[in-house]
């Protein structure tokens, strides 16, 4: 019995080695295969981040003395597919305790604006940005020692998220065609597009005209806010970023419209107003495809316009002095 | 190889049968007898000495007598060396106690008898006889040398009672007696009492004086406990149960006091005590109390006040006093001797000081439309707070700030953040809250000030048509920063504030009005506040969400009281106060330029009464420093304006006749007593220094006081006429004051500078720590003319000068088994800076007699 074993452990040792030399002799007379260093535009339209914004740290610091200057550190980078033109960067804090003395090279204004781009070929990692302001520690007051507050950093943006996808145009919808289909509508699931509100899904139906001889390619389209800030409606950055009115149609409103291939879809409805995080839009291409046409595989791009608003805050507290 | 079977053994355990409980009465008979006896054991130096240089107390026969019977009649059978060693040694100790005499006093052989019959009929029924044989010998050490040598009084640790009571047998009488002889230690809160050691066996009238006041002390305290748990309980559930009924009815506002300050700001009073616990009544009483103070930057006045029930100090000082950040000052409150009469009297401490709490209240505000908005469509939002929570604030149900000290100020806008400003409206309005509530254990006694400090587009509403009628009847003024904290503030920003100043002058409503005792729990106001639209946009602002905040200053005057009982005894050896007190009256003061008319003067009975209000009035005369008066017409013109407007024109006695503060022993406001005659005084004073600049201008004062006071009750020509009483009253007249300068000669002039005066408490004939001694440093007339010996070096560091006549009592009366001795110094110092002396007045062997 113990012979066998030890016969067969060699038998399997021997073929193991075979088998590694092999593969030394299949792979030694591979060519080095290029890799291009640059990532590719799927490279680039891919996460769930748009704008991130953080404080420097240790800007503002944490402990300050009333009637001391000290300055807070913005980080912006934009780290999706979309530039932010125009966008607005608003500093709130509580007027009692601290005075704004001046950003650094933007004024004296609550509010600045910003521009950054975002993610690109010729700029992968998009661009950052960082703004420093001034701040004046007012006194805290008598019988006081110490007092807290929040410095509070919003930014408002116009932003995009773009879908591509391809997608089965399928005019043989009960398969009575005789020749065999090149393909068959099918749902597609995504990834994130760089952008804080992706394109999660897309359902497709094709939807038989009743007079005949065309069908009608339809899509569910779901998008969902993958960020952490609030989605505003397109063009209502500069409301968002102010203690202005905001009615419920600036808030949680995408813009959307699609394109297959080079035809224009109808999009009901084009103003999404999400119910919670996440909804669908139904994109239909009213005139048709002839339904003679053999099924076919086409680019579906969507397009989603909005914009976005995001808060960070920091504490710090206030000692008076001599204490 | 030990047993490990408990029952084998006989060590002592809890359990265990020991001697009964008649033990620990013989032990407190033995207790007892010392205070007969004056056993206070042998001075331990003595037994050094002795121990070091005699050995021949080592070889006493005694000793070995002694071991000898114990083997032959005692210890037949068990011949344990442990146990016959640590007898020897018990037998050694007790032969150096016999050689130095011990056995020669009865207490000490009241002590050897009961250690050893403990020793031979309890303890070594219940453990090895050697563990007994050292209990007993470290006992005898004690009670025979160490509280000698450690300076401890012997009778607060009664070795002989505490030792029976730890080694018998357990029962409940046992237990309830050792609950109470740990509460007795326990509650006396300095623990023991370091005395001095005596060089004799006696225990002296010190040390009884000192184990009752042990006892006393321990008795006190517990009965504080007991009343201060029970008025804690009692008050702090009647407390909260206003403030919970209050809130649930919505009167009431909260704020929680701000954690970043370290210590109470403010006054408190770490101690109040007499300078001897037992006072004679013809000795003079101090009594002090002392305070903490603690501020940030700003300055404090304290007004201190002390009273005996209806009798007024002869001195307070200081009287007030101006502190700052951190200081420690002590109040001393004197009486003069014979104030009192016998038995136990209870001294009131009261500090008045002002001070200033802000609070401060932070709310967030929102365009409504956007909240809604928001609300609706936002996912993440389901509710305002939540608003607050996306942007990282979590402090939805803002609480207000107050700042640390003796009151809180709860102020309240609206509960549910962030507030919603609807731009629809003409006008947001508002119901601001506010709750002065009082956090210690005194009593707010006025609120001079209160500051509502708003956001700049904020202001006060009216509480209807009634012009300057804010938050339920007050009068606000809108002022400016500069107006009201100075041009040198930088806290205060005009450009982000409307500030409201409560204006209490004249007949607008007082939070506390006058004559009312204070606030003792809380006190709420409801404010309305508003905002025009055309502000709606400068008040939310460039950001989503607006933060505002609101202030309150309260300025107001806190009095703390603290009592304290001190024993008042009749004097021992005659003499007393029954003469003095007879000649304790109005006291008199040369008078200038007036010949008094004695037979026109104030009633009797107003005379009476004003006697316990003279050392008062006369020190505010001398803080006032009047101007145009002398003293005694300044004093003549409180004393006519307490006659005519004492009590605020209301008669609370029966009689109907007198005012109050002439007749009144604290009928309407017995805690507060002293409190209204004081402000009174004090207010009659401040004419004296600002408005009087001859008596020709008194009339214009009596006016001017009845104007400002609004004492509609007060005649101006009737306290004129009380003003010539008085005078006729206070002022001595030429001839009286001739005759009593020349008396007063030869008394001033009894002792020289650098005497050694006091007296020789344990009558040793020499100056030792257990007597009260100083030296004389000068002597002169005090403010109200009365002749005074400055002191120095005294043990009482708190007396620095005494009454001549209070000399010459301790001169004539205590002659007894307490004497007064005097000790010249070698050399005749040099000419007395002018005082005169009587250099005739000699003294016989060093004491007057």
């Amino acid at each position: 019995m113990k012979g066998n074993k030890a016969g067969k452990k060699r038998s399997n040792a021997f073929c193991l080695f075979l088998l590694l030399c092999i593969l030394i002799i299949l792979t030694s007379g591979c060519d080095r295969v290029y890799k291009p260093e640059r990532p590719s535009l799927e490279d680039i339209e891919q996460g769930s981040d748009g704008l991130i914004i953080e404080f420097i740290e240790g800007a503002p610091p944490p402990d300050v003395i009333e009637g001391s200057l000290i300055q807070a550190g913005i980080i912006m980078e934009n780290k999706g597919t979309s530039d932010v033109k125009r966008g607005y960067l608003l500093l709130g804090y509580e007027k009692e305790y601290i005075k704004l003395s001046s950003w650094q090279g933007k004024g004296i204004d609550d509010r600045i604006t910003i521009d950054i781009q975002g993610k690109s070929l010729a700029l992968p990692e998009g661009m950052e940005d960082v703004d420093i302001v001034n701040l004046e520690i007012m006194d805290i007051g008598p019988q006081r020692e110490k007092a807290d507050t929040t410095i509070y950093v919003t930014v408002c943006y116009d932003y995009h998220t773009k879908g591509h996808s391809n997608v089965c145009v399928d005019t043989d919808v009960y398969n009575l065609k005789p020749r065999e289909k090149a393909c068959n509508a099918a749902d597609v699931s995504l990834s994130d597009q760089g952008a804080p509100v992706a394109i999660k899904r897309i359902e497709s139906r094709m939807i038989v005209s009743k007079e005949g001889g065309v069908v009608r390619p339809q899509f569910i389209i779901h998008f969902e806010n993958v960020g952490d800030g609030t989605i505003i409606a397109h063009g209502r950055a500069d409301i968002a970023c102010s203690a202005q009115p905001l009615s419920t149609d600036d808030i949680n409103v995408l813009k959307v419209s699609a394109v297959l291939s080079d035809l224009p879809l109808s999009c009901k409805p084009e103003l999404l107003k999400l119910r919670k995080d996440s909804d669908y839009t139904i994109c239909t291409l009213e005139e048709g495809i002839d339904e003679t046409i053999s099924s076919y595989y086409t680019p579906l791009t969507i397009t989603a316009d909005y914009g976005y608003m995001q808060t960070i805050s920091k504490g710090i507290s206030i000692r008076k002095i001599g204490i | 190889m030990a047993d490990n079977n408990p029952d084998s053994q006989t060590r002592y355990t809890p359990s265990y049968s020991g001697p009964g409980f008649e033990w620990i009465l013989l032990g407190l008979a033995v207790f007892a007898l010392d205070f007969f006896t004056r056993f206070k054991g042998i001075d331990f130096s003595y037994f050094r000495s002795i121990a070091l240089t005699d050995w021949r107390i080592y070889i006493n026969g005694l000793t070995l007598l002694l071991v000898a019977l114990y083997y032959l009649f005692i210890n037949k059978e068990e011949r344990n060396p442990k146990d016959m060693l640590s007898f020897a040694a018990l037998v050694m100790f007790l032969s150096i106690i016999i050689s130095m005499g011990g056995i020669g006093y009865l207490g000490a052989t009241i002590h050897l008898v009961f250690a050893f019959s403990f020793l031979f009929a309890g303890l070594y029924k219940i453990m090895e006889k050697s563990q007994a044989n050292m209990i007993i010998l470290g006992a005898l050490f004690l009670d025979f040398f160490a509280f000698s040598l450690f300076s401890i009084n012997k009778l607060i640790f009664p070795i002989w009672f505490l030792l029976p009571l730890f080694f018998t047998k357990p029962s409940r009488k046992r237990s309830w007696l050792i609950l109470f002889i740990v509460l007795f230690y326990a509650f006396h809160s300095v623990g023991s009492i370091v005395m001095f050691g005596g060089t004799q066996q006696m225990l002296n009238g010190k040390d009884i004086t000192d184990f009752k006041d042990f006892a006393s002390t321990s008795w006190k305290n517990t009965k504080e406990f007991g009343e201060s748990l029970w008025t804690s309980t009692v008050t702090g559930y009647k407390r909260q149960k206003n403030i919970t009924q209050a809130m649930v009815f919505g009167d009431y506002y909260t704020s929680q006091v701000d954690q970043n300050v370290r210590q109470p700001l403010g006054v408190s009073i770490t101690e109040v005590k007499s300078t001897d616990p037992e006072v004679y009544e013809d000795e003079p009483l101090i009594v002090y109390s002392r305070l903490t103070i603690r501020t940030l930057k700003e300055e404090i006045t304290i007004k201190n006040f002390c009273h005996a029930e209806s009798v007024l100090p002869d001195s307070i000082k200081p009287d007030t006093e101006k502190v700052s950040q951190y200081d420690e000052i002590t109040v001393d409150c004197m009486f003069d001797r014979c104030r009192f009469s016998p038995g136990s009297k209870t001294i009131y401490f009261n500090h008045a000081f002002g001070f200033q709490t802000l609070s401060y209240l932070r709310n967030y505000f929102i365009d409504r439309e956007r909240m809604q908005s928001m609300i609706r469509q936002d996912p993440n939002i389901n509710t305002p707070e939540d608003i607050l929570r996306n942007i990282g604030v979590y402090d939805s149900n803002p609480i207000a700030l107050s700042t640390n000290g003796p009151i809180k100020i709860g102020v309240e806008l609206e509960k549910s953040q962030p507030i919603a400003i609807d731009r629809k409206r003409d006008i947001e309005s508002f119901r601001l809250g506010i709750t002065l509530e009082n956090v210690w254990e005194g009593n707010i006694k006025d609120v001079k000030n209160l500051t509502i400090i708003l956001p700049k587009e904020m202001h006060l509403e009216l509480d209807g048509k009634a012009e300057g009628s804010y938050c339920g009847g007050y009068n606000f003024e809108a002022k400016t920063c500069a107006a009201v904290f100075g041009e040198e503030n930088e806290w205060c920003d005009d450009d982000a504030s409307n500030i409201y100043v409560l204006n209490q002058t004249g007949k607008n409503q007082r939070i506390i009005p006058a004559g009312q005792p204070g606030i003792s729990l809380y006190k709420s106001l409801i404010c309305r506040i508003g905002i025009d639209k055309s502000d709606y946009d400068k008040f939310l602002g460039n950001a989503p969400i607006s933060i505002k905040n609101f202030k309150l200053i309260a300025d107001y005057e806190y009095e703390l009281q603290r009592s304290l009982t001190v024993n008042i005894k009749k004097t021992e050896y005659g003499g007393g106060c029954e003469k003095i007190q007879e000649d304790i009256g109005i006291e008199e003061t040369e008078c200038k330029d007036y010949s008094p008319d004695k037979n026109n003067l104030p009633p009797d009975d107003h005379i009476e009464r004003y006697k316990n209000y003279q050392s008062t009035v006369r020190n505010i005369v001398k803080v006032n420093k009047p101007q145009g008066l002398d003293y005694l017409k300044a004093e003549a013109l409180i004393a006519a304006i307490m006659s005519e407007a004492s009590g605020i024109g209301n008669i609370d006695k029966n009689d109907n006749k007198i005012p109050d503060y002439l007749t009144g022993y604290g009928i309407r406001y017995p805690a507060t007593f002293l409190d209204n005659p004081i402000k009174e005084i004090e207010m009659a004073a401040k004419f004296l220094k600002t408005k009087i600049n001859s008596e020709k201008d008194i009339k214009l004062a009596l006016d001017s006081y009845k104007t400002e006071t609004k004492i509609d009750t007060f005649s101006t020509d009737n306290a004129l006429k009380y003003y010539t009483l008085w005078k006729n009253r206070l002022c001595k007249g030429e001839a009286d004051a001739a005759i009593e300068e020349e008396e007063a000669v030869p008394i001033a002039t009894l002792f020289k500078k650098n005497d050694l005066v006091g007296e020789d408490k344990n009558n040793d004939g020499k100056w030792t720590d257990a007597d009260q001694y100083y030296f004389i440093k000068g002597f002169k007339k005090n403010i109200d003319g009365i002749w005074v010996y400055l002191l120095s070096d005294s043990k009482n560091t708190l007396l620095d000068q005494m009454k001549i006549e209070t000399f010459n009592y301790y001169r004539n009366l205590h002659s007894g088994s307490y004497k007064v001795m005097i000790q010249r110094p070698a050399q005749e110092p040099a000419a007395w800076e002018g005082l005169l002396f009587n250099p005739n007045i000699e003294l016989k062997n060093g004491v007057v007699s």
